[in-house]
């Protein structure tokens, strides 16, 4: 192959899926559907939230939790003493109890169900999976194999997937992902001296080809066709994390038209690994035993619903949603309806991100002046860019990952000149940061380094710790002066080396008015109109980016805010909404703002844009919003400070600097609820920082095409957030990552806990857990629509995954009548009920 | 540039910490030869370390070099000899052995209580 040297990748890799027989096709078919049952992971630059029962929505809430108990020993509730503590102190009543049974046609009654909670013993939690060769060989030799094979594959895999951490990477990551691996496990000694007999001679007599080698391994395993998904499932959740990292492989190839095949090469290495286990101990023993094992295999593939214990569970749970939603809907029926009066021009409308953090925000902004309004909608603001910062080459995704990305826009120095010298200045102090880095780290200069310099770093070292100083510089401000941080803007202006910067003027007045339209926003503007992203600020943080706004991939939404205001403050814009029936005021300027959502700081980013004559209005606007700051920080100070200092503000600024904080904020904990309807409707109601909330008036939406996108966009994105953080609660095991002060950062992708296992997917258990109850509680999502239930219908009907959502227990939907009270619910199957009044 | 400030810098401080200490300390003893050993054994590997690590950087990408940079990530399995003495992989006690479906009736457990079938009364 010598000769291929010099071609590019994409041809040095060859396509697994061509010249397959057609034996191969098929086992390709089964291949790729137990592959989706696998969620994708993003890395943690910008490390989005991900529902990880995203394969299994077309499958009940129910019976997914029966298979994922069987093939990963996975759960999907909380123990049951958890559930018996929320009885005992009435958050989950006997009536709760009995509607669930009542639904499930089970004539048990409630208070014979609840007494015989008491006799439950912790073993119940206690899950048994379907066997691998190497769970029956750590059984038979009592070496522990399964923690092996992770660790071997996984320093394998955090080498091949390196994305820039490490200096010298060993793995071959020009080469297929298969190939690779191959190659290097038939080089390790690493089994052999831990006493696999000619191991790496198995691993060279594989085939070369991915599928051929699965065949070939899956024939030596003997694995029944009937029981072949179970398994291959199976393995895969032994090493989820991995596996989910190559799915967003896949993931952002099949975005942007490519083919999938990373993760069914990455099986192909775990199901290679089991076939070599059993063959290299070739132990009698162990063979009569593998042999019982796979003929079990059918037979769990036959009975779903076998674990009666989980059946129980899962009755409890649904209990405990059932309680939550009697009391959010009873918030809304207790509800006094506010007079919708509009008789002079609000002072400012602050359209911020539906998130939950958005929400006390919102409430002490409209306390603090009840002149504002507050609008909720997704934090890109419709418009989904690709943004380049001063002095990078490529740019960032910022809109939600289910989009591809639109225009490319980049950061500027409004002044020419500034510009230059911003440009010169960053690049300059990134050379020389490099050059200091590895010279810091090179093997030689490293010792000539510590002696003379060491004790330089001792006053940082010191000021770091106590907080007196940020550890690392701000990534947003790294080598730039103050003023230039200040100036920095975007810049519109397309340019002809390159088509896809900038946005020229007819789409700026299209993304405009459909931004408008979608959210319910287009007559009676304010004499300001805040467009606020939001993002956060904290230090020493592997997960910072998780923080950040979902709806902009995992970054701040500060690009997003700036292109919005840009374009809706150009005249030219104006004039072309001007004929789209869109009039906004001349005296309306749009100010593209941040809310730090660590500090509950907001800050006005294009302050140039304000004309002289509105200054003093501008000023009054700040001292509604240092107000509104205030009294969120002391609402959330709450929740994360359990004795209140006497210096509130300065202990909450501190932990946005402390890189020994493990919980800077708690980012979306607690999130169960989204309601989509008019301000009006929720405004005075206190939601805790629970519930997303996005405007939305059904009167002014033709043909219900802003619905169509609510109910398909963030209403799916607010379940995948509800359900990574439901399933890093009930499993933190699999679906969490463990104990955040052992994390490793790896790869530059992800973190181990520890130095060694698995990649470890969604949250930390101090994300969820405050040391002594959860602050994340496991409810599904309460979704909350004021709109026609026949066009939610037609809706559902249409889209086919949303439906499934719904359907199968994955999220409630509600509906919302006229008069602001939650009406009626959705029963499955497109029918309703009403819900009882209380 | 940043290297001469460094440069002078170790030398300033080395010379400058020589000046202020040399008075206080006692000569250098000739070493002995297991000592010389020992000292040769720390600088040739040192020496190695700052060769490969300026070598793999230049060093094209070839089966040998590659081969070598595995067995070089591995720590030359040290680690693994150190696993296979300390025993490392033996789990201790049962509770850390794999739970298995073994028969159905494991997980089909009968729940403490029995969830009754509500007659479902045809029309």
């Amino acid at each position: 192959m010598h000769h291929m040297k010099g071609t590019n990748i994409a041809n040095k890799q060859v396509d697994i899926f061509e010249n397959l027989n057609t034996h191969q096709e098929q086992l390709v078919a089964t291949l790729r559907k137990v592959c989706k049952k696998i969620a994708p992971v993003w890395p943690l630059e910008n490390f989005v939230a991900v529902n990880p029962y995203l394969g299994f929505s077309n499958k009940k809430f129910g019976s997914v939790a029966q298979e994922l108990a069987a093939t990963g020993g996975i759960q999907m509730t909380l123990p049951t003493s958890f559930y018996v503590q929320k009885i005992n102190e009435g958050r989950i009543t006997a009536n709760d109890i009995a509607a669930v049974l009542k639904k499930r046609s089970s004539s048990t009654n409630a208070q014979e169900f609840i007494e015989s909670l008491g006799n439950v013993q912790n073993h119940d939690d206690k899950t048994s999976t379907i066997a691998t060769v190497a769970d029956i060989a750590t059984q038979v030799t009592n070496k522990d194999w399964g923690r092996f094979i992770v660790g071997r594959i996984s320093t394998w895999a955090a080498s091949y997937f390196d994305n820039g951490q490490a200096i010298w990477a060993a793995a071959d990551q020009e080469s297929g992902l298969f190939e690779a691996w191959k190659a290097e496990a038939s080089l390790d000694h690493t089994p052999e001296m831990s006493g696999l007999k000619g191991f790496r001679k198995l691993i060279k007599a594989l085939p070369d080809h991915p599928v051929a080698a699965t065949q070939v391994a899956l024939e030596k395993l003997g694995i029944p066709q009937d029981g072949m998904s179970l398994y291959l499932h199976r393995i895969l959740l032994r090493l989820g994390g991995w596996s989910a990292y190559a799915a967003r492989l896949d993931w952002d190839n099949e975005l942007y038209g490519g083919k999938d095949g990373k993760l069914i090469e990455f099986l192909a290495v775990l199901a290679c690994w089991e076939a070599c286990l059993l063959e290299s101990l070739n132990k009698p023993e162990l063979a009569t035993k593998w042999k019982g094992a796979t003929a079990m295999l059918s037979q769990v593939n036959v009975e779903k619903d076998l674990n009666k214990q989980l059946v129980k569970k899962l009755i409890l749970q649904e209990a405990f949603d059932a309680a939550a939603q009697r009391n959010l809907i009873g918030r809304f029926h207790s509800k006094k309806t506010v007079k919708h009066s509009k008789a002079e021009q609000a002072k400012a409308q602050a359209i911020f991100c539906i998130d939950v953090r958005s929400e006390v925000y919102r409430r002490n902004l409209e306390l603090a002046d009840a002149k504002i309004e507050t609008l909720g909608f997704a934090g890109f603001f419709a418009f989904a860019i690709k943004y380049v910062p001063l002095g990078h080459e490529s740019g960032e995704a910022n809109c939600p990952v289910l989009l591809q990305t639109g225009r490319t826009i980049r950061e500027e120095m409004p002044d020419q000149h500034e510009h230059q010298s911003a440009l010169n200045h960053r690049i300059l102090h990134r050379q020389v940061q490099q050059v200091w880095t590895s010279f810091k780290s090179g093997a030689v200069t490293c010792f000539g380094f510590v002696s003379p310099m060491g004790l330089f770093y001792l006053p940082k070292l010191f000021s770091d710790a106590f907080g007196w100083t940020r550890p690392v510089p701000n990534p947003n401000t790294v080598g730039m002066k103050d003023n230039f941080s200040e100036n920095k803007s975007i810049s519109l202006a397309t340019d002809t080396n390159d088509p896809t910067v900038g946005i020229p003027l007819d789409q700026q007045i299209q993304m405009g008015q459909n931004a408008l339209k979608a959210m319910s926003l287009d007559s009676e503007f304010g004499k300001f109109v805040m467009i606020v992203g939001h993002g956060s600020t904290m230090v020493n943080n592997p997960h910072a980016t998780g923080y950040d706004c979902g709806a902009c991939g995992g970054h701040t939404g500060e690009a997003n805010a700036r292109v919005a205001a840009a374009v809706l403050n150009n005249p030219e814009v104006r004039k072309g909404l001007l004929t789209a029936n869109l009039p906004i005021p001349a005296n309306t300027v749009f100010l593209a703002c941040l809310h730090d959502t660590t500090t509950d700081e907001v800050s006005i980013l294009n302050q140039r844009d304000v004309p002289a004559e509105k200054m003093e209005e501008l000023r009054d606007l700040k001292k509604s919003l240092a107000m509104a700051s205030h009294a969120a920080r002391t609402e959330r100070s709450v929740r994360l400070i359990s004795e209140v200092p006497s210096q509130l503000d300065k202990a909450m600024f501190a932990r946005s600097k402390d890189w020994a904080q493990v919980r800077p904020e708690w980012g979306l904990a607690g999130c169960s609820a989204f309601v989509v309807a008019p301000r009006e409707r929720t405004k005075g109601i206190d939601f805790d920082g629970k519930s997303f909330l996005h405007s939305y008036e059904w009167q002014k939406d033709q043909e219900f095409l802003v619905l169509e996108l609510i109910m398909t966009a963030p209403m799916v994105v607010t379940s995948w957030i509800n359900l990574q953080y439901y399933g890093s609660t009930v499993d933190n095991k699999n679906f969490g990552s463990g104990n955040k002060t052992l994390h490793n950062v790896t790869a530059g992708v992800g973190v181990l806990e520890g130095y060694s296992g698995d990649l470890r997917v969604g949250l930390p258990i101090q994300s969820i857990h405050d040391g002594e109850q959860y602050q994340h509680e496991p409810l599904r999502l309460s979704v909350i629509i004021e709109a026609p239930i026949e066009a939610m219908n037609r809706i559902l009907e249409k889209h086919e995954g949303v439906k499934d959502l719904c359907d199968n227990g994955w999220i409630y939907l509600m509906a919302m009548d006229e008069t602001g009270k939650v009406s009626y619910r959705y029963a499955g199957n497109l029918k309703w009920e009403e819900v009882d009044r209380f | 540039m940043l290297s001469l400030i460094v440069t002078v810098a170790f030398f300033t401080l080395e010379s400058g910490m020589h000046h202020l200490l040399s008075l206080q300390l006692p000569d250098l003893s000739k070493p002995r030869l297991l000592e010389t050993i020992l000292m040769g054994g720390i600088l040739f590997t040192f020496g190695a370390a700052v060769f490969i690590q300026i070598m793999a950087a230049v060093v094209s990408a070839s089966p040998f070099s590659r081969a070598w940079a595995i067995h070089l990530r591995n720590g030359l399995y040290v680690n693994s000899v150190f696993d296979r003495i300390v025993r490392s992989l033996y789990s201790h006690g049962n509770e850390q052995k794999p739970q298995v479906i073994e028969n159905l009736d494991q997980i089909k457990r009968e729940p403490s209580i029995e969830l009754k079938q509500r007659e479902v009364v045809k029309l």
